[in-house]
């Protein structure tokens, strides 16, 4: 069992890294939420005076993480973890009145004893049932890859061309997971000036996948070839638009055109309550900044007041994405906002 | 002939080759003239000096010995790099004015014609219909605009230098891997002051955005038939994104660019570069050179380089020639009529 010091210079560890933007895979980003949160609320909350108490200090914690990460999957997480919370809260409060009327055996201790000690335990009764239920959130973020995986087969025909853009974790088990059984080609966007698309090729070409890298001025060129197009995203917005990678918003607008089903793979903790303006995502807060000239390449003298734009993300409506495949199975975007319902609370 | 390698072999079929015209096939295979205007110009350059330094063999016609000689020399251009739109009009218009040589003219007079012919091809239809273009593209052109250009098209460029003298307005430049052509474009734009932002593709929808760009500015390889531009690889993506957002696309281009032929899509005839221009090496490469490794390996991995790209017509608001502003669809129109004048 950690220390309550251990606990809490992870967080801050962690609060260091969201600040200096070092953590980017978004898997990474949503686990160490949880499991950081779930150490936390199981070690450092003995000082807890009552159930408001510890909703109270869980809910400081929680914009302390919100406001060092610039991005939604942190905030995803904590929202998660504070509707959990008040659902663990209702079903044991719920427990205790109920118990007077229809439990015949209840617990000794909730009835005789001091407030304090009673509310003590009720604290320890909560934190147990909350670690429990942050288990069960982790093994779904751990296993939504596998369940996304899962429904490869039905999306990919033998013999087809499908176009991925850039680097995206989830879509390259999706599409190793159809080689299995299926023989189909893939074009890779290389998506510069990152050319994330350059380690994606490698790591298909590797899974005996043929690949054909592509540059980003090619894509309506070859649209007319491509059969499905299969992309990642950052993050899937309440209306179920997308923050994704820059160039993907041209990739859906070309495949739109061409008439070619864009096929969204996103896992469910990418899920955000949050609709954002296109407006201010286009600004540079949200859409970050990437050197499109590196350090070795130098400008003349006379270019010095040369603007450079490059945008990380870009925002791409709802209207351009044909599914979304996540890992409670498959969804039309305009479903989506029915999911938040579910997981999350109007805060 | 592979891009990056050069031996051809010089001596084949009727004639030989004249070292103005090899010269310049080893700098089309090698990359080193760019563009559509570029190279035309240079292979009328290349005639001249053939046309000039020929000679009748004693029992041959001028006209027929001529035009096989001038076959030879561009069979060899045409294994150097596939011969450009206007290009190929332009050997058509000489080869045509070769035939139409009177009977019984003398050589030296033959010769002096075809020279000046190919003089007033230059004049005409490339230096002057630039101006002409540039005049009517300057219309277009108002005070504080946003102009989006992409890559780098000699057209475009002398529209923004003329246009700049008279007006006050700012380009954005968008360009795309591997060429980077825009680069040369952001050079020589700064050098005559003109404000600048530059861009990768990726940033495209993002710019036209924040950056409130009025009008869009391409150049084009070719004009088809069916309406069609033929352009740099990009230019669809670019048209296609401005005309979403409601920006207007207007294509500047000679009529000697204008082609019969007819095209649908970019895959079936188009021109593959070297794909080992797509490696990236340094700073940014995320693989740390496994790229090339792999491909070495030959296992599963290709990289593909396409050259050019067909924007549908849709997507262009008006295309500017020297004969006005035209709708992409006007293409046959102008054909025939050039036709019918025997031009």
């Amino acid at each position: 069992m950690s220390s309550v010091t251990d606990v809490e210079s992870s967080i801050n560890e962690f609060i260091y890294d969201l600040q200096r933007q070092r953590i980017n895979q978004s898997y990474t980003l949503a686990l160490r939420t949880v499991l950081l949160l779930r150490e936390w609320i199981t070690n450092c909350t003995d000082d807890a005076q009552n159930i408001d108490d510890l909703q109270r200090k869980l809910q400081e914690k929680a914009s302390k993480l919100n406001n060092a990460s610039g991005d939604h999957i942190v905030n995803n997480m904590t929202r998660r973890i504070l509707r959990i919370v008040r659902e663990e809260i209702d079903s044991t409060t719920k427990q205790k009145t109920t118990e007077f009327h229809l439990v015949p055996a209840p617990s000794p201790r909730s009835r005789e004893g001091d407030e304090s000690s009673s509310m003590d335990c009720e604290v320890k009764q909560l934190t147990g049932s909350i670690h429990e239920a942050l288990n069960e959130l982790e093994a779904e973020i751990e296993s939504s890859s596998v369940h996304i995986v899962n429904q490869c087969l039905e999306h990919i025909h033998s013999a087809e061309v499908i176009l991925t853009v850039g680097w995206s974790r989830t879509v390259l088990e999706f599409l190793k997971g159809a080689a299995k059984k299926r023989k189909f080609q893939v074009m890779v966007i290389e998506c510069s000036p990152s050319n994330q698309g350059h380690t994606m090729a490698i790591s298909l070409s590797q899974c005996n996948i043929q690949t054909t890298v592509v540059t980003d001025s090619a894509v309506f060129a070859i649209m007319s070839r491509i059969n499905k197009v299969i992309i990642g995203t950052r993050t899937v917005l309440a209306n179920g638009g997308l923050k994704a990678i820059a160039g993907s918003r041209a990739i859906a607008e070309a495949a739109r055109y061409h008439a070619v089903p864009v096929i969204v793979c996103a896992a469910m903790y990418k899920l955000s309550p949050s609709y954002i303006c296109p407006i201010e995502l286009n600004s540079p807060q949200s859409v970050g900044l990437h050197p499109a000239l590196g350090p070795g390449e130098e400008l003349t003298d006379s270019q010095l007041d040369v603007a450079v734009e490059s945008p990380l993300f870009e925002y791409i409506p709802p209207e351009l994405v044909t599914l979304f495949i996540t890992n409670t199975g498959g969804h039309s975007p305009s479903y989506l906002y029915r999911l938040l319902s579910e997981l999350y609370d109007i805060d | 002939v592979h891009p990056g390698d050069c031996t051809v072999q010089v001596h084949s079929g009727r004639g030989t080759v004249h070292p103005e015209v090899l010269r310049l096939g080893l700098r089309y295979a090698s990359a080193t003239i760019l563009g559509s205007n570029s190279r035309c110009v240079a292979l009328l350059g290349a005639l001249t000096h053939l046309v000039r330094d020929y000679t009748t063999p004693a029992d041959k016609e001028l006209p027929r010995d001529l035009e096989d000689n001038l076959n030879a020399n561009v069979a060899y251009l045409e294994r150097c790099r596939p011969l450009a739109v206007s290009m190929r009009n332009a050997v058509k218009h000489i080869k045509r004015y070769i035939n139409a040589t009177p009977e019984k003219t003398p050589d030296h007079k033959a010769k002096s014609d075809i020279l000046k012919c190919i003089e007033d091809y230059l004049k005409e239809r490339v230096v002057l219909a630039g101006q002409a273009i540039s005049l009517f593209a300057a219309n277009k052109i108002g005070k504080d605009d946003v102009i989006l250009v992409y890559g780098f098209s000699s057209i475009v460029f002398k529209i923004l230098i003329d246009s700049f003298k008279q007006t006050r307005f700012s380009v954005v430049i968008i360009d795309g891997r591997p060429r980077l052509e825009g680069r040369t474009m952001l050079t020589r734009l700064t050098q005559h002051g003109v404000p600048c932002t530059y861009a990768l593709l990726n940033a495209l929808p993002y710019v036209l955005e924040r950056g409130c760009v009025r009008k869009v500015l391409l150049g084009a390889h070719a004009l088809l038939a069916n309406g069609r531009v033929m352009g740099r690889v990009g230019t669809a993506l670019v048209a296609m994104v401005a005309h979403a957002r409601g920006v207007p696309v207007l294509v500047c281009c000679e009529t000697h660019k204008f082609c019969e032929r007819v095209q649908t899509d970019s895959i079936v005839v188009n021109e593959l570069g070297d794909p080992l221009e797509l490696v990236v090496t340094g700073h940014g490469d995320p693989t740390g050179g496994r790229l090339a490794t792999t491909l070495n390996e030959g296992k599963n991995l290709t990289l593909l380089n396409l050259s050019y790209d067909i924007t549908p017509p849709e997507f262009v608001t008006m295309v500017i020639t020297e004969l006005g502003m035209l709708p992409c669809t006007s293409v046959p129109v102008v054909l025939r009529v050039k036709s019918i004048e025997g031009t």
